[in-house]
């Protein structure tokens, strides 16, 4: 495999060789970058593919992501996903997607409501990203990582398996992430 | 107004000492900002821009997003201090209009149905200017674009032609702007030719509009090198370590595609 | 927007601060590397480039001819406006001049007007006709945190470098430097939780409970100052702030003085 800098527009392969991959794009023939990157010219699959250096960020399967609860319905919460874990570049395209009841906990879920509320700020893993975006915390570093006191409002700290408001001196439940309160390295450096 | 200055002498020497086809002095670099997700800063002549992508992200105002594909949205601004007279910040019908011009010129290369709902937003800020702002600043912005990692059919090079004391030139300075003939400024697209956006004001003939043209592609071309250059040295560790690669498996494979002339 | 997240750091800046230490290494009285550079826009009577750290920005001072204020019809006109221009941050967006714009232009403009550090008596032409306007305008270009720092120190260095254009506009006498009679210096301060942060980032101005900025002059006195943001100080720790003020405002007049 040859490895080499490309710019979009440069034409990398003919159609008769390689069959055009991500990165590039076809015109009578021939083949051209459609970014700067690292130019791959795949001899098995005959694929050309161009590796970007800075490419746009579009949600895949298995990211790990911060989600604000926007709502909550009887077999699902729905989110929106406010960004990827270590990239601060925003998410293009939809960015609302759904965690379905059964997907929100490895133990059985009576109420959704006992897991998540509007508001709160959970950490999530992509399942699927088309047709729809839908996600999982069914893991235990997954789940609440910062949730909003039902009463007043405030932020509030993990007790136990619980979140404890400071304010109000009530406890309420939560689908707890064990990193609650401790996300770190938003930043791209 | 004070008297036309001689633009041009007898040998074809302009005001700056250029000759007829020559560009003033260009350099770029890319990635000159941290919190923008591409970005370029430009020098020509007297002119500087800075540039800034943001995107593909989620379009806003969300009326405004099209269900099939990304908006490309271009907005040039001019600092107040960047002419002899302050400007009053803020757009004005000129900027508008540049504004859409290029936001025009990059939909017609950028790859826009890979980003359906999404906006790129471009800000373009004239911080210094000379004759040429809008051709700099689609030069600075393709540059950028290509460091956000958007999608493109190509680079665009800005570049513009004009007339002088009856000959014509390329890339009209400040006084030859001011006293000249005409003025051209074009977006073209290097390798193919093609022409994204083209303005034009003052009194041309057809045949100088076609020698006008022949120069700005070729200027379009030299101007297109002097981009890819930013790039690579914006990237140059990663091009580094792909060349000790390349070096190290040279003898495997005899290159299949020859660079681009 | 990206922005909602960074609350989730507030617990990782603490629990460093409680150690003395910050995200980006720095003492928690200690300030980013200040780079300035005079001059960078010819087309400008004055001009300066300010990095602190990664924040960048830009100062342009135009002078144009005008009329005076009623009140003061033998002074000169002297506006500080500020452009959070959008490519600088996602947050910032098009549109005229919002309330934090407008915050940071009043604030550089009351250390340099409480200072006298311009003299606008000296720049008027024609009593009640005509007078200098001059027109300090900030350009963020990359926000990286503490716009009122950077853009004191961009303002006051491009005074420092602004020429009256005199035969250029007036058409009468010689171009001059502008005399810059005082070197206004701010210090800003951003409080989380119990802790106090010199010249804040990003990351931290962005879950900052309070902040304060402290102008003092080159004789150590106090000049200007203005408390933002939800939360409150003790007097202590305001003390506290002007005593860092002073002490880091030498520093950085030199800096200022000498670039």
């Amino acid at each position: 495999m040859k490895a080499k800098v490309v710019f979009p527009g440069q034409r990398v392969a003919v159609v008769e060789e390689y069959i055009p991959g991500e990165g590039t794009y076809e015109i009578g023939g021939d083949i051209y970058a459609s970014q700067m990157g690292e130019l791959n010219l795949d001899p098995q699959e005959r694929v050309a593919r161009v590796r970007g250096f800075n490419p746009p960020l579009e949600l895949k399967v298995g990211d790990i992501v911060l989600a604000s609860v926007k709502d909550s319905r009887p077999s699902m919460v729905i989110v929106d996903v406010e960004a990827v874990e270590g990239n601060e570049r925003a998410v293009t395209g939809r960015t609302e997607g759904t965690i379905h009841i059964s997907k929100i906990s490895d133990q059985y879920t009576e109420d959704v409501k006992r897991e998540m509320r509007i508001a709160d700020l959970v950490r999530a893993r992509v399942v699927q990203v088309k047709p729809s975006l839908q996600l999982t915390t069914n893991e235990p570093p997954l789940g609440v990582v910062r949730g909003l006191c039902t009463r007043d409002r405030r932020p509030m700290v993990k007790q136990g398996r619980q979140l404890y408001c400071e304010s109000c001196e009530r406890t309420e439940p939560r689908k707890v992430s064990t990193v609650y309160d401790s996300v770190v390295g938003w930043r791209k450096d | 107004m004070a008297e036309t200055p001689k633009l041009i002498d007898s040998k074809g020497k302009r005001l700056d000492g250029r000759k007829a086809n020559e560009l003033r002095p260009l350099t770029i670099e890319a990635g000159t900002l941290k919190r923008a997700d591409g970005s370029a800063y430009l020098e020509w002549g007297n002119n500087k821009v800075m540039a800034a992508v943001y995107g593909p992200r989620e379009c806003h105002p969300r009326h405004m997003a099209h269900p099939a594909r990304a908006l490309v949205r271009v907005t040039y601004n001019m600092a107040s201090f960047s002419v002899g007279d302050r400007k009053r910040p803020g757009p004005d019908r000129r900027s508008t209009e540049i504004s859409k011009v290029t936001s025009e010129a990059f939909a017609s290369v950028v790859f826009l149905e890979q980003f359906p709902r999404s906006s790129i937003d471009v800000f373009v800020e004239i911080l210094q200017a000379d004759a040429g702002t809008r051709v700099a600043a689609l030069t600075a912005v393709a540059v950028a674009l290509a460091d956000a990692g958007i999608p493109m059919k190509s680079l665009l090079a800005g570049v513009a032609f004009g007339k002088i004391g009856g000959t014509v030139v390329l890339d009209l300075g400040k006084d030859e702007d001011n006293y000249g003939e005409a003025d051209v400024p074009l977006a073209i697209i290097p390798r193919t030719e093609e022409i994204v956006l083209l303005q034009m004001d003052g009194d041309l003939t057809a045949k100088e509009f076609q020698k006008g043209m022949k120069m700005a592609i070729a200027a379009a071309k030299e101007i297109y090198e002097v981009q890819k250059d930013a790039l690579k040295r914006r990237y140059a560790v990663s091009v580094e370590a792909l060349e000790a690669e390349e070096g190290a498996e040279e003898e495997l494979k005899e290159e299949t595609v020859e660079e681009e002339a | 927007m990206v922005e909602v997240v960074h609350e989730l750091t507030r617990t990782h800046i603490q629990r460093l601060a409680e150690m003395g230490k910050r995200i980006d290494g720095r003492d928690l009285e200690e300030h980013r590397p200040l780079t300035v550079e005079k001059g960078y826009i010819e087309s400008a009577e004055g001009s300066a480039r300010v990095h602190l750290g990664a924040t960048d920005l830009l100062v342009g001072v135009k002078m144009e001819l005008g009329s005076p204020y009623a009140d003061r019809p033998e002074s000169g006109v002297l506006i500080v406006v500020a452009e959070l221009r959008p490519g600088a941050s996602p947050t910032f967006e098009l549109g005229p001049p919002k309330p934090p714009a407008i915050e940071l232009a009043r604030v550089v403009d009351r250390g340099i007007r409480s200072t006298d550090t311009v003299d606008v008596s000296k720049l008027g032409i024609e009593p009640g006709e005509k007078v200098w306007l001059l027109f300090v305008d900030i350009h963020i270009l990359d926000y990286e945190g503490n716009l009122f720092d950077a853009g004191n120190y961009a303002a006051l260095a491009a005074l420092m470098n602004t020429t009256i254009p005199n035969a250029t506009k007036l058409g009468e006498g010689k171009d001059a430097p502008l005399e810059v009679k005082h070197q206004p210096i701010s210090v800003t301060a951003a409080k989380i939780g119990e802790t106090i942060f010199i010249d804040p980032s990003l990351e931290e101005e962005r879950i900052a409970d309070a902040r304060l900025t402290v102008v003092t002059d080159e004789k150590g006195h106090i000049r200007a100052m203005q408390k933002g943001l939800t939360g409150s100080f003790t007097v202590d720790e305001v003390n506290q702030v002007v005593a860092l003020s002073q002490k880091i405002g030498k520093e950085i007049r030199k800096t200022i003085a000498e670039a």
